[in-house]
């Protein structure tokens, strides 16, 4: 296994959205349990939601996801966030978000297009 | 090659497929059956359509058994003057119990009729009285499904069917769980183990649920380590349980639902939930099956705890895509290999490194070997 010089071991982690390395590292907090109205799921379906909005990068929209995930939210209801922010934040940006956050949940759009039913 | 070779191979590959298969020479039935695929060899041969299609299943492979499972009801169903055939007959009931594919009531129905129809031609296997066994079990007949798969086990032992063996031994171990005998349900899940590694049988679409009950058990004596193995053994096989075998499927996913949520690990429950709801939806009528998923479903929701998700929540997706990463496969001919984009693979290979907390294919290959995800 090839050694890696620190800034390369620095930016894979960032653009991995290595958890640890991310909040001990860049500083950046990211319990679910930070407040105590929110329940982790919807905390973790609005940040979706956000991440969504501010037209985040593939791996972040699957990281999202994912934590939605852990969290408990279905399958349903991270698409349903997809179409609940559509007419604040733009259709455009839910199209482009959806590839990515399908394939968090194991559905590769491109694929499924492709295939005969 | 002539007509006559193809349908000489199709009666060779009809007597031979069963015993192969016991020896678990699976990639030459595999060659087998698609040299007469290629060659329309199974025209006017239905055992070979109804092997192929428990086959299938058996591999993991649930749109290739659907296949043959059609090509089997079109044969029985579709053509009333056709030839008397009890043998394909009674292993066409087999198929459909294994298959299950319109509920557990239709399913021991289909069960019934497998051991009339084996006691009738007196052909001795254990497939038919085990799979009553789980077929009553389902429909909530525990003395009936418990009798079914003692005789069912005593027929594997006879004629050294591993896999219904093992299978078997879990069901009854999983009822004595439900009656609260844990001395007793340990040491049938133990021996349901033995059968698989004595036969050399490890990875086997019955060790999800061999380990999922042995989890179980080892749990309710605290051994949290020997669980953990267990879990990581179910997780690599689990993939070979897919709705072509539905009620294994559900039942091994929600064992395992349990003991993660027995060692606290939620996200890996959660992911196991998510499949068996997909499980569900395609094949909704598994009878004790659905009000027990629904039970794991609420304890669940009750459990806010939020987890990262870490090795034991790797999507049946990802769990694929790990031993392709120990190729020398480049992302896009994996992409290629797997009929999937490269947009996914990259993906999947992002959020696999992350959930092993790992930052490069290698790093990632390593951890799963340390895990035992990966042979090596």
């Amino acid at each position: 296994m090839v050694q890696m010089a620190g800034f390369q071991e620095t930016l894979r982690r960032l653009a991995m959205i290595d958890e640890g390395f991310v909040e001990d590292q860049a500083g950046v907090g990211l319990c679910l349990t930070r407040t105590s109205a929110l329940d982790p799921k919807v905390a973790a379906l609005l940040q979706l939601g956000a991440a969504v909005a501010i037209g985040s990068p593939a791996v972040c929209l699957e990281w999202s996801a994912t934590r939605a995930l852990a969290t408990g939210a279905s399958e349903d209801e991270i698409a349903d966030v997809l179409l609940v922010i559509a007419p604040v934040v733009g259709l455009g940006r839910v199209v482009c978000a959806a590839p990515d956050v399908a394939t968090a949940l194991g559905y590769d759009i491109a694929a499924a297009l492709e295939e005969m039913d | 090659m002539a007509a006559g070779d193809v349908d000489t191979a199709a009666v060779l590959v009809a007597k031979l497929v069963i015993p192969t298969h016991r020896q678990g020479r699976v990639t030459t039935i595999q060659r087998w059956l698609r040299w007469l695929d290629d060659r329309s060899g199974t025209e006017g041969h239905p055992t070979v359509a109804v092997l192929a299609a428990l086959f299938w299943a058996l591999m993991g492979r649930p749109v290739e058994s659907e296949r043959w499972a059609d090509a089997v009801d079109r044969w029985q169903y579709g053509d009333p003057a056709r030839p008397s055939d009890p043998s394909t007959e009674a292993w066409a009931a087999v198929m459909r119990t294994f298959l299950c594919r319109r509920g557990v009531e239709q399913m021991r129905a289909d069960a019934d009729e497998a051991v009339r129809r084996f006691a009738a031609q007196s052909f001795v296997t254990p497939a038919p009285a085990f799979l009553q066994g789980i077929a009553r079990v389902l429909c909530g007949d525990l003395d009936g499904g418990d009798a079914s798969l003692e005789d069912g086990i005593s027929v594997a032992e006879e004629v050294g069917a591993h896999e219904d063996l093992a299978i078997a031994l879990c069901e009854r171990s999983l009822a004595a769980i439900a009656s609260g005998d844990w001395g007793r349900a340990e040491a049938l899940a133990e021996r349901a183990r033995t059968v698989l590694r004595q036969a050399g049988i490890e990875e086997s679409y019955a060790t999800p649920l061999v380990s999922a009950v042995q989890a179980r058990t080892v749990l309710h004596r605290g051994d949290l380590s020997a669980a953990r193995r267990e879990l990581v053994s179910a997780q690599r096989l689990r993939h070979l349980l897919t709705y072509a075998l539905p009620y294994l499927a559900v039942q091994a996913r929600i064992e395992l639902a349990r003991a993660h949520i027995a060692v606290a690990d939620l996200a890996g429950a959660r992911m196991l939930m998510r499949e068996v709801d997909d499980l569900l939806r395609r094949r909704p009528g598994l009878g004790t099956l659905v009000d027990e998923a629904r039970a794991i479903r609420a304890c669940l929701a009750k459990n806010r705890d939020p987890t990262i998700a870490g090795a034991s929540a790797l999507t049946a997706a990802e769990l694929r895509l790990l031993p392709m990463l120990s190729t020398h496969l480049s992302f896009p001919e994996i992409a290629e290999e797997m009929f999937l984009s490269r947009h996914t693979i990259k993906s999947e290979a992002i959020s696999l490194y992350r959930k092993l907390g790992t930052s490069s294919r290698s790093q990632a290959v390593a951890r799963s070997r340390e895990l035992g995800l990966l042979d090596g």
